[in-house]
């Protein structure tokens, strides 16, 4: 499994989900409360499709994410399915290759569930009301 | 590309060497030898000038203890004021610094130091390594940690304590409100205690990626290492937001910038993100690395492996991933846009989802083994208990709605406590229990042991589960005292009883800590009947730690023969011997091939000075001895000159004939 591959199947979902946070909050902060006095509404009309679009694109790139990482289980597992018996000093099996793969693949979907958690939190509330 | 090619520099054939592969039984030649080596020197020079891990790990675990009791001694003193209302045992003000210091040290000057202990310990016994990756850093981290304890703690005799609680909320602790000293002591001391933080944090890092047994592959470190991995790399990204935070509200105080100055354009809420963003990955870091005590120690006592093992790391992993984007929710009442709560709201819940992960492996582990009923298994079974009526606290508080009802009241505290000594106290109690044999070669008391499980269980749930209900009865936090019209006497006399029987389980542990050292059995290297590598060393364990380098074949290469995994068998005894000075292996990454031979330094009294030097240089500031700082600064860079003198016997060796193992194999 190339390195570049491990990567984005262990880190592209919490990466979408970071952006996804990282961009969202301070978009949706800044609607509200541009200055000194919160808005009782948006300065832009559109931020809940803002945020949506937001929520969307992070969640295609954890699906990609969490593909790579399925795809890099199948190969893995292909590629080990037994377990070498040479005469080295200390065997190297391909058991880590498939570990990393599973995290790749937990990681994956954990963080798609978070993204999609708070993409659903985005569109629970109106933007500047207060909490009802 | 594999992941291990990224690793491996071209080889300097000036510096090719054969390394000899064998065994050294105790009392051999070699062995002896090794020893000569690796022994410090007896007396107070070696005392100060010791790198061995273990040293190190054990007087993390001892001030860092001593760091605990002082915090309890302070919370006994506050539920003695607390127990009945209208007390008058402590002013305003004395309570403020009482519950301040409680905090400060509770969290920052017990909670990490005492896991970053056992690590430093544990760590190269169960990677199979000399020692960790930097053991001059390594000593100079617990200096500068036990100086910065020190630091924080100088003023409260003269009564010039922090007072403005652990999280520090300006405007309350700018210069306006809060003229004295105390907040000074506190911002300084925070700086002194990250540098060590972060010093030993990169120690961890490297030493995971660099130092394991040969074999030793990514999926068999034990889950504790995990733990510590991913606490440590959390704090390197997180000690700078609270050192930053901490210097420009120094700065404020002494210097006259406005960061957080509302009347000349600073931003108050710029401390509590600040804060925050480093607060809540350090709830993370002081627990996780306690889950991988229980991870590691509560299968021994069921008899069988952990169950699921890679969803264990990845939940460790998760948490922490998690933990950095939740921030906000300690901030849910500062009057920020709804979506933007909502967001964080979700976002905290999310982190139910790794933590169940965690509790469904331990209880899968426990149910499907054959749980033997010893005192390190009940307090690993007593914290699975603890770590979810925390959990589901926290859950609850991570509903915006909900946690405007809570806020600021006892329920938080109930919470918060559930958390750090239900899934702290308790594991790092239990792995006293579980590793003194290894620490000290005595087994402790198993019925003073018990009893000592009992009481503190039983203690802290009748001293901490009623503060849920006072915060229901809407008590708030941090007052001193109050008036017994508002009905809260009795949940706070009940409060006070289990603080005092709580109190009461630690000083039996202790009792029965003083008695082992003393006449406690003595025992062999493995006296559990564990399967981790470090028990397969004598117990206290040599200078070198193993003689030979082992090879590993699996994740339980003490149980292999009992689980016959089809691994293959690691060889415990014979492996690479390494005895031309202070040597051990250094492996790739990932496959943990060896890649090296790390030339180790010798002890040196060197981090002493720096960090005594570097500590001086704060007291300087602290006291606007600014000319008498400067020196101190000086000073340190010429202990840091001697300290990073270069030496060609340190230069790294390519152990040519381990490598071309490796590469066959390939």
């Amino acid at each position: 499994m190339g390195t570049y591959r491990t990567l984005l199947a262990l880190f592209g979902a919490p990466a979408a989900w970071v952006t996804q946070m990282s961009v969202s909050e301070p978009i949706a902060a800044y609607a509200c409360y541009p200055h000194l006095v919160p808005l009782s509404a948006p300065l832009w009309v559109n931020l809940p499709a803002i945020l949506a679009a937001i929520s969307l694109i992070c969640l295609l790139g954890g699906l990609i994410s969490g593909y790579v990482a399925w795809t890099s289980w199948r190969r893995t597992g292909h590629r080990f399915s037994g377990t070498d018996t040479g005469e080295a000093v200390f065997e190297v099996d391909g058991g880590q290759a498939l570990f990393l793969a599973m995290l790749g693949i937990m990681s994956s979907f954990v963080f798609i569930v978070a993204i999609l958690f708070t993409g659903c939190a985005v569109l629970l509330v109106s933007p500047c009301s207060a909490w009802t | 590309m594999a992941i291990s090619d990224m690793t491996h520099n071209p080889p300097d054939d000036r510096l090719n060497r054969v390394p000899d592969f064998g065994r050294a039984p105790m009392g051999s030649g070699t062995e002896a030898h090794l020893a000569h080596i690796w022994e410090s020197l007896p007396g107070w020079r070696g005392w100060f000038s010791t790198v061995d891990h273990k040293t190190i790990g054990l007087r993390y675990i001892v001030t860092a203890f001593i760091f605990l009791l002082m915090g309890g001694i302070e919370a006994l003193i506050m539920r003695i004021q607390l127990a009945g209302s209208n007390h008058a045992l402590l002013t305003p003000e004395q309570y403020s610094q009482l519950f301040t210091m409680h905090g400060v040290t509770m969290i920052f000057l017990y909670a990490l130091p005492i896991l970053s202990g056992f690590s430093n310990y544990l760590w190269p016994l169960l990677l199979g390594s000399r020692d960790m990756a930097f053991p001059r850093l390594n000593a100079l981290s617990y200096w500068i940690f036990l100086f910065a304890g020190i630091f924080m703690y100088a003023s409260f005799p003269l009564g010039q304590a922090p007072n403005a609680g652990w999280f520090n909320y300006v405007p309350f602790s700018g210069p306006i409100y809060n003229t004295g000293p105390n907040i000074d002591v506190f911002a300084l001391g925070m700086v002194l205690l990250g540098i060590s933080t972060t010093v030993g944090s990169v120690n961890f890092v490297v030493t995971l990626f660099r130092m394991r047994a040969p074999g030793m592959t990514i999926n068999r470190v034990p889950i504790l290492v995990w733990g510590t991995l991913t606490a440590s790399v959390a704090n390197l990204l997180a000690i700078p937001a609270v050192s930053l935070a901490f210097f420009l509200l120094w700065l404020d105080r002494q210097i006259g910038t406005h960061f957080f100055d509302v009347a000349n354009g600073g931003k108050p809420l710029l401390w509590q993100h600040l804060f925050w963003i480093f607060g809540h990955p350090w709830v993370y870091a002081i627990v996780l690395p306690a889950m991988g005590i229980v991870s590691d120690a509560l299968p021994t006592f069921c008899r069988r492996p952990l169950v699921g093992y890679a969803a264990m790391a990845l939940a460790t992993i998760a948490t922490m991933l998690v933990g950095f984007e939740v921030w906000i929710h300690h901030m849910f009442a500062t009057g920020l846009p709804t979506v933007a709560l909502s967001i964080f709201g979700a976002a905290s819940m999310v982190i139910s989802i790794p933590s169940s992960v965690a509790v469904f492996a331990w209880i899968a582990t426990i149910w499907l083994g054959k749980p033997v009923f010893k005192t390190p298994f009940l307090f690993f079974a007593g914290f699975v208990m603890l770590f979810v009526i925390g959990g589901l606290s926290g859950v609850m508080t991570a509903a915006v709605s909900l946690d405007w009802q809570l806020n600021e009241t006892y329920f938080i505290v109930a919470h918060l406590h559930y958390v750090l000594i239900g899934i702290n106290v308790f594991p790092v109690v239990g792995g006293i229990y579980y590793w003194f044999p290894k620490f000290t070669g005595r087994m402790m008391d198993e019925k003073m042991g018990k009893w000592s499980f009992w009481v503190m269980f039983i203690g802290f749930n009748i001293g901490f589960f009623p503060m849920h209900v006072a915060g229901l009865l809407g008590m708030p936090r941090r007052i001193y005292t109050y008036s017994s019209r508002m009905g809260w006497d009795t949940v706070n006399m009940i409060i006070s009883i289990g603080s005092f029987i709580f109190a009461v389980g630690i000083l039996i542990f202790l009792v029965n800590v003083a008695l082992s050292l003393k006449r406690g059995a003595r025992v062999g290297a493995n006296p559990w009947d564990a399967a981790t590598l470090e028990w397969s060393v004598s117990s206290p364990p040599p200078a070198y730690n193993f003689a030979a380098i082992p090879i590993i074949a699996s994740r339980h290469p003490l149980w292999e023969d009992r689980l016959d995994e089809d691994t293959g068998r690691s060889s415990l005894t014979e492996g690479y011997l390494l005895t031309q000075g202070r040597e051990t292996i250094g492996t790739s990454p990932i496959d943990a091939k060896p890649v090296t031979i790390l030339k180790m330094p010798e002890d040196s009294s060197t981090p002493f000075f720096v960090g005594l030097f570097v500590s001086l240089m704060f007291v300087g500031l602290l006291l606007h001895w600014w000319n008498f700082a400067g020196i101190m600064a000086a000073a340190g860079c010429i202990a840091l000159i001697i300290w990073m003198w270069p030496q060609k016997a340190l230069a790294q060796r390519v152990p040519s004939a381990a490598h071309s193992h490796g590469e066959a194999h390939d």
